[in-house]
């Protein structure tokens, strides 16, 4: 049996970093969102969301897909069945932890 | 970061939260109905309705632009669309139904009103399904609002609409529906706005 230290320690740091969090969270939700939704979802200036997004792609976690919509350049974001399968495990692991954490005793 | 729940509700329900939407829609059911309430007979003119319909669709594709450009596009599970699919259909028949209902026959209730109260409810568990949260508490309430107004003759309280000027039940329910839907509307923009205030961090 692992101890809560160990289960901290096996947090999928590429996920864990909360605007990166927030942004698959949201992915999962739908079938992609495009990057104003993002920013305005995370609050992260354009640079920022780029470079989390370039990390997220980097692990495989999501696709990017640059397209034109009514003439103007749109960057769609779509999480891939990897990304799909390390949320869920990253979310289910926060869960089993803070269930864990209430049985602690001081 | 924000609330978790508030992300998975936001990006699962993006589309329904496009509140704004509803506002032309709403107008244009309250203008209709209070045109109808003017006739005395066939309608012959229909000026009224065609340009308020026309005016609903070129402040829809407007508000469409506005969503787009100001919150974003976001792209709905395939799941997410059958069933929403699925469910205006059904919707469109029981309305249909209900509407045939209350013009053929004299009723107690407003089978109309009926039907956009448990349509609303039904909705609400369908987008509060897989995010489980305080949230869009008007649609229960207006659940309840709008079978309340269907069941009032049958309660005693008749002709309640004639207080209000207008001819008969159904106008009065239209009208019902007409402002409900659009101060729901507005409702569902502040939410979104709240919920995806934008605040951009300094770099």
């Amino acid at each position: 049996m692992t101890t809560p230290f160990e289960e901290l320690a096996g947090l999928d740091r590429l996920i864990h970093e909360p605007a990166r969090l927030s942004i698959m969270t949201a992915l999962a939700a739908c079938k992609s969102a495009d990057y104003t939704f993002l920013q305005r979802l995370t609050g992260l200036t354009g640079g920022n969301l780029s470079s989390h997004i370039s990390k997220l792609e980097e692990g495989g976690l999501i696709q990017v897909e640059k397209r034109f919509v009514d003439k103007r350049p749109n960057t769609q974001v779509q999480i891939t069945d990897k990304g799909r399968i390390a949320i869920e495990r990253h979310w289910t692991q926060l869960d089993n932890l803070r269930k864990e954490s209430q049985k602690w005793k001081p | 970061m924000q609330n978790v729940k508030n992300i998975r509700f936001v990006a699962t329900n993006f589309y329904n939260l496009q509140g704004l939407r509803a506002v032309p829609l709403g107008f244009l059911l309250l203008l209709v109905s209070l045109w109808a309430n003017t006739l005395h007979g066939p309608a012959r003119n229909f000026l009224v309705p065609t340009l308020g319909l026309a005016s609903a669709l070129v402040v829809l594709f407007v508000i469409d632009r506005y969503y787009s450009h100001t919150f974003g596009r976001v792209e709905r599970t395939p799941e997410s669309r059958r069933f929403e699919w699925l469910f205006s259909v059904v919707g469109g028949i029981l309305a249909l139904g209900a509407f045939l209902l209350d013009v053929s026959y004299k009723l107690p209730v407003s089978m109309l009103g009926l039907v956009f109260s448990a349509g609303l409810l039904a909705d609400y568990i369908r987008i509060t399904w897989l995010v489980k949260g305080h949230f869009l508490l008007y649609y229960p309430l207006g659940a309840i609002l709008m079978a309340g107004v269907s069941v009032l003759p049958a309660l005693g309280v008749s002709n309640w609409w004639y207080v209000f000027g207008i001819a008969n039940q159904l106008i009065g329910i239209t009208t019902v529906i007409a402002i409900f839907t659009m101060i729901a509307g507005i409702w569902g923009h502040i939410f979104l706005v709240n919920a995806l205030p934008g605040r951009v961090e300094n770099n």
